[in-house]
């Protein structure tokens, strides 16, 4: 070899040496793997084996997952195919959509399709990548993607011959496909994904219009609440999830294509079948308001002729239902009779309707209607079988894929049936005549027989209590004792097998399929457990993997009423608020009833029109960002993984999520994110060890200093017990809390980052007995800073001190 | 008698220098030889790092300064002919603002414990924890324990060393084996030629001490010197793997290189001492699967005392340990560095010694310093009076310009501040 070769050789060696890229894509990869319920097993005294879960998750490479996820998407509630804004799909016509606001009955030609597709919803797929890649960017490992079963069932089984895309069960292939299509872009992202089975309410075919500019009163007043009931309509507020056969499945004396569908129905009694007055009605309306406003000096308020002039034409019970538009619309789930029957068909119609089969043509009947009642499914059996195999189909999607983290069975599920025993009481006291003895011994004769004369006289309830109106009312079959039952130990007598039923079926078409349960909004939820007859949510038996789910939403809702206007709060309301000991009480209710199934708050949120939406815009979002800030300092002191309510590609400004004004969404209409500091903060998305605690000090933290300490700002500090596992702990370090880099601590090992997904990975290493493994961050931010191991800034490491 | 002192003490290292110790009779008859250091240096420097914020809940400023004394004693047996046993000690540093003499207990520290063996006219066996070092000081330049077996011949000398070097990793319950140990093992040659004395060593790293991801590297010494030590010339190349190094758990392969050299030369009291360090920057990837950077002693032949480690009191806060990570008994630094420095030493008359010390430093690698190469430019200035050929004392002034990589990797505060560091030292050293 000749000289200069070797001085070559020597340069080679000298500086021209550059190694592969890091494999951040492959490391990100790998961190994504199956997550599982952890469970620990030892010899028991007796020598048996003794399994206990743990009460986390770990996934495949023996980490700890903490789930800091977002709902995808509060927009779901409502398929593409009908078109915004939310209230009809309004034609192009100008002059058209002005007579769909203000006809009623609504023409012909103003009636929605029936055509039912959720493709496209959240996102159309070519948009996943973008806003998939906003959610990590933003520092969520996880997204509880919404679905439901009109999306994925919307035609009653059976019907879909000659249906392109669809299956024997009526399953929309194109709509599953896509769906599944979600979930492996999710995994390009680094998301895992929870598949959620949504609702609110039931279905969005219970809904009712309203007026969102009535013309007298102000946001809240008498009259302002009763012209929001009379039309132009111009928008409504509803529920979602069940389709539309299903409802009628439910409420089978439902003429669900009446043209007055979605109008109050007291209102259809306003007016005879003549088209006039009802004389009687409208007597005792204007003497109830003499009796109850009598200040006003007796005489009819100016506004009535103008009311009275804008009531809908006469229709009967059996044409629409009894929804009203509530601004807080969970309301409907406590004060609607129907709402009331959807559910306990569902759950309970063995018990509560234990006459009700469905027959071969898919129509709900009674028993004595049909040639063979036993050979056909109970009204239940039906609902939750269809149910049950839309839960299947979700699973045989979900089971291919590993960043698929579980199946939360049912959103929100409604276990209060105050109406419905209501209505059972009523029937059982021989109907108006007991009613009005019971409203004359509380308000007196006068109102008391007036108010009666006015609840049988607007339709809120039947005229009697013969065989032939209670069908008509779909009252005949309702079982007193049931309906009372129904309220009391709703959780462990109906939903608890319900989720073994389900859990099951999942689990039969994905084994490594996590249930996430949730408890039902019931009676419980309002006063507690009780000592002696608690009746609590229980573990589903037969399910090998659960984690508890409960949502928390604490005073953030619009006030009582109809077309109220958003709540209003300072920003220091929220500022000092504590939630731990509310939150930990969900967490013990896992330990104690569930056998300590990990628990994930599968919802939170804020929302981020307080005052409106032009005033929380122009204050920042503070108000938002502190309630959201005050929740996650929760989460983090407790250590629970988190949902948080919810990111909507289509927010609007005036409709929010395009669903009951709601406007929860992380990213406002243009896109961007808002109240962003306060959910884009560093966590640990997987630790090697067993998380002691991690905190987050964001620009909304309340701070009051002690001795000149400087303000914690933007610090993160993270405490592990000792490692299990070789893989990393994987810690999100967000840009946009830390543009000028930031400076780490840790106790041993060593980290790198990979500044594209903003991932800090660390490696501990200590293994000793009581080794408690520590990490820090900070940012440069004017005050010392003394002894990091590393500085981070974009893909630019400073490193020091001792390994 | 001075004035021989004093030539002598020019070049490095001199008898206030921490490096040197009173010549030992050697293979002595029976007898105890006892001997030790004793040194008070006070400090002050107007910084810690290169900003003048107050450091957080000091009142007192960012100053830092301190006087305190140090007693190194040590005791060599020699039981029989032969036969050697040496002990050194460390006792304090005692802090004279913080040492309450009643209250606290002693700090004190073996710094050597070995016996040594001559075996018969062609070598000598010693074992025990020692001073171990590579030809260049490089790579090898600690305390450890170790076993050194030399065989000397006619035209020099070879030494098999195998050693351990200290870490902190807990292997059990109060226990220890050598699951976790870092061993540290090799050959070096030593020839003389002419008056020139080739170096050629070779070493095997086995570093167990981070659990699951052990080290191995070999390490390549090549060197020319002078017998006089008037020129040195070391390269240092390592080639070695570090499982589980790379993110994702896969392996680093090591692939680094460092080099030194210099030359002292007398002009009657004129002396004159340069040296130059290069070492290795990693490459431009955090984590992949190549570390070029080199694991090194953090000891070299540098003379300036602010940038590199300072030979009059070294307590490991110069600039580049400072700015350097550490693996186990070993430091690194993904920047690379160049150290280019120059000493001035006058022996005037009488028992007075004057050096001048001018250095600079700067990364290789500015992607791994935010972008920024250089480390500083210190300028020293040192007056040594001597009492006698054991005994002196000195008064340093002492500037250091930092630049923007060393801000970067020390400033505490902000990382583009680089004002100036001044400061200086003042000691009495003594030696038995």
């Amino acid at each position: 070899m000749r000289a200069h070769h070797w001085g070559i050789l020597g340069l080679i060696w000298l500086g021209g040496c550059q190694g592969e890229p890091p494999p951040t894509e492959a490391t990100f990869a790998a961190g994504l793997a199956r997550v599982r319920v952890g469970v620990t097993a030892y010899e028991g005294i007796d020598g048996r084996v003794v399994t206990q879960q743990t009460g986390r998750l770990r996934d495949a490479l023996g980490r700890e997952v903490y789930l800091r996820g977002i709902n995808v998407s509060g927009s779901h509630k409502a398929p593409p195919t009908e078109a915004f804004p939310s209230l009809y799909p309004l034609p192009q016509d100008a002059a058209l959509a002005a007579r769909c606001r203000a006809e009623i009955p609504m023409p012909p030609e103003c009636v929605p399709s029936r055509d039912v597709s959720y493709v496209g919803r959240p996102f159309p797929l070519d948009e996943a990548d973008l806003w998939f890649g906003q959610i990590a960017g933003l520092g969520f490992n996880s997204i509880r993607l919404l679905t439901n079963w009109e999306s994925i069932q919307p035609y009653r089984p059976g019907t879909c011959v000659g249906r392109e895309g669809y299956d024997s069960r009526c399953h929309d292939l194109t709509y599953l496909d896509y769906f599944e299509a979600l979930i492996i872009k999710a995994k390009a992202h680094g998301l895992y994904v929870l598949i959620d089975m949504h609702q609110d309410i039931f279905s969005r075919h219970l809904f009712a219009y309203y007026n969102e500019a009535p013309p007298y009163g102000a946001p809240g007043s008498l009259e302002a609440t009763l012209f929001s009931l009379l039309p132009p309509y111009s928008d409504w507020v509803r529920g979602h999830g069940a389709p539309r056969w299903v409802v009628q499945a439910a409420l089978p004396e439902k003429d669900m294509d009446s043209p007055y569908w979605g109008i109050f129905r007291a209102l259809g009694a306003m007016r005879g079948e003549s088209g006039a007055l009802d004389p009687q009605n409208l007597a005792n309306l204007l003497k109830l308001f003499n009796q109850l406003m009598p200040s006003d000096g007796g005489g009819a308020p100016a506004w009535i002729n103008d009311a009275f002039e804008r009531l809908p034409p006469h229709f009967e019970p059996h044409q629409s239902s009894d929804f009203l538009p509530w601004t807080y619309w969970p309301l409907n789930g406590l004060l609607s009779l129907d709402a009331d029957r959807c559910f306990a068909a569902f759950f309970a119609g063995d018990e509560v309707f234990p006459a009700l089969v469905v027959d071969v043509d898919g129509l709900t009947k009674r028993r004595d209607e049909v040639a063979d009642p036993a050979a056909l499914p109970s009204l239940q059996a039906y609902l939750q079988g269809e149910y049950i195999e839309v839960l299947r189909a979700l699973a045989r999607r979900g089971g291919r894929h590993e960043n698929v983290i579980g199946y939360d069975l049912m959103n929100e599920p409604v276990g209060t049936f105050l109406l419905l025993t209501l209505a059972a009481a009523f029937i059982q006291a021989d109907g108006p005549s007991g009613l009005e003895g019971i409203l004359e011994g509380l308000l007196g004769a006068d109102l008391g027989q007036t108010l009666h004369a006015l609840i049988i006289g607007l339709n809120l309830l039947p005229p009697d209590t013969a065989p032939e109106t209670l069908r008509a009312w779909g009252l005949a079959d309702i079982d007193l004792l049931a309906s009372v039952n129904l309220n009391l130990a709703f959780d462990e007598r109906h939903l608890q097998p319900f989720f073994e039923r389900a859990g099951q079926a999942v689990q039969a078409e994905d084994p490594n399929a996590i249930i996430w349960i949730e408890p039902g909004a019931t009676l419980r939820t309002l006063t507690g457990p009780s000592f002696q007859w608690d009746s609590p949510l229980t573990r589903p038996q037969g399910v090998d993997q659960v984690v508890f789910a409960p949502h928390w939403y604490p005073d953030i809702y619009p006030k009582v009423g109809l077309n109220v206007s958003p709540r209003q709060f300072n920003p220091d309301e929220w500022l000092y608020r504590d939630f731990r000991a509310p939150l930990a009480a969900h967490i013990e209710h896992a330990r104690a009833f569930l056998g300590n199934a990990p628990v994930v708050f599968g919802e939170f949120g804020t929302y981020f029109n307080y005052g409106s939406h032009e005033a929380s815009r122009e204050a920042g979002y503070e108000t938002s960002a502190h309630i959201l800030n005050a929740y996650y300092e929760a989460f983090e002191d407790l250590g629970v993984g988190n949902m948080l309510w919810c990111f909507s590609a289509d927010n609007s400004a005036k409709y929010g999520e395009l669903w009951n004004h709601e406007d929860f969404s992380i990213i406002d209409p243009d896109g961007a994110p808002r109240a962003w500091p306060a959910y884009a903060r560093p966590y640990a998305r997987a630790t090697s060890g067993r998380l002691i605690q991690q905190r987050f000090y964001s620009q909304y933290h309340a701070w009051d200093p002690v001795g000149g300490a400087p303000r914690p700002d933007r610090i993160y500090t993270l405490e592990m017990h000792p490692r299990e596992t070789t893989a990393p702990t994987e810690i999100y370090a967000p840009q946009r809390q830390y543009p000028d880099g930031f400076y780490v601590w840790i106790s041993d090992g060593g980290a790198y980052f990979d500044a594209a997904r903003q991932i800090l990975y660390w490696y501990p290493d200590a293994q000793a007995e009581g080794t408690r493994h520590a990490l820090r961050i900070e940012p440069p931010r004017g005050v010392e800073v003394i002894g990091w191991r590393y500085f981070f800034k974009g893909d630019r490491v400073l490193e020091r001190g001792a390994r | 008698m001075i004035s021989l002192l004093l030539l002598a003490a020019l070049a490095a290292p001199h008898p206030l220098n921490e490096a040197w110790q009173p010549p030992i009779k050697r293979w002595q008859a029976r007898g105890v030889s006892v001997h030790g250091r004793l040194a008070t240096i006070g400090v002050y420097y107007n910084d810690a790092d290169f900003d003048e914020a107050p450091r957080y809940l000091d009142p007192s400023g960012p100053s830092v300064g301190q006087i305190a004394t140090f007693f190194r004693p040590g005791v060599t047996l020699t039981p029989q002919e032969g036969t050697q046993i040496y002990y050194q000690a460390e006792l304090g540093w005692s802090v004279w603002s913080q040492r309450d003499a009643e209250a606290e207990g002693l700090d004190a520290y073996h710094r050597e414990i070995w016996a040594q063996q001559r075996l018969d006219d062609w070598g000598a066996l010693r074992v025990g924890y020692q001073r171990i070092e590579d030809p260049s000081g490089l790579f090898l330049n600690h305390r450890a324990g170790a076993a050194r077996l030399t065989y000397t011949y006619q035209g020099g000398e070879l030494a098999l060393l195998g050693g351990v070097t200290p870490d902190d990793t807990a292997e059990g319950l109060g226990e220890d084996n050598f699951e976790h140990d870092s061993a540290v093992g090799g050959l070096a040659l030593q020839h003389t030629a002419g008056g020139l004395l080739l170096d050629l060593a070779g070493y095997g790293l086995w570093d167990h001490h981070i659990v699951d991801r052990p080290l191995t590297l070999g390490v390549l010494v090549l060197g020319l010197r002078r017998a006089d030590g008037a020129l040195w010339a070391h390269a240092v190349l390592q080639r070695g793997e570090w499982a589980g190094a790379a993110l994702g758990g896969g392996a680093q392969r090591l692939a680094a290189w460092a080099a030194q050299a210099g030359g002292a030369l007398e002009l009657g009291r004129l002396s004159i001492v340069i040296n130059g360090l290069l070492s290795a920057p990693d490459d431009d990837h955090d984590g992949n699967d190549l570390n070029a950077a080199p694991l090194l002693s953090g000891r070299d032949a540098s003379s300036t005392l602010l940038l590199t480690e300072d030979e009059y009191g070294d307590r490991r806060q110069d600039v580049s340990a400072r700015m350097s990570a550490r693996l186990g008994a070993f430091t690194t630094q993904r920047a690379g560095r160049a150290v280019a420095d120059l000493a001035l030493g006058y022996a005037f008359e009488g028992d007075y010694v004057m050096r001048l010390i001018g250095g600079a430093a700067m990364v290789l690698s500015p992607r791994h310093a935010l972008d920024q190469r250089l480390i500083g430019v210190e300028l020293g200035w040192i007056h040594e009076l001597y009492f006698n050929p054991t005994t002196g004392a000195y008064l340093m002034g002492q500037l250091l310009l930092p630049g923007g990589a060393a801000a970067a990797y020390l400033n505490e505060v902000n990382a583009a501040a680089t004002q100036p560091l001044y400061g200086g030292q003042l000691g009495l050293v003594t030696h038995f």
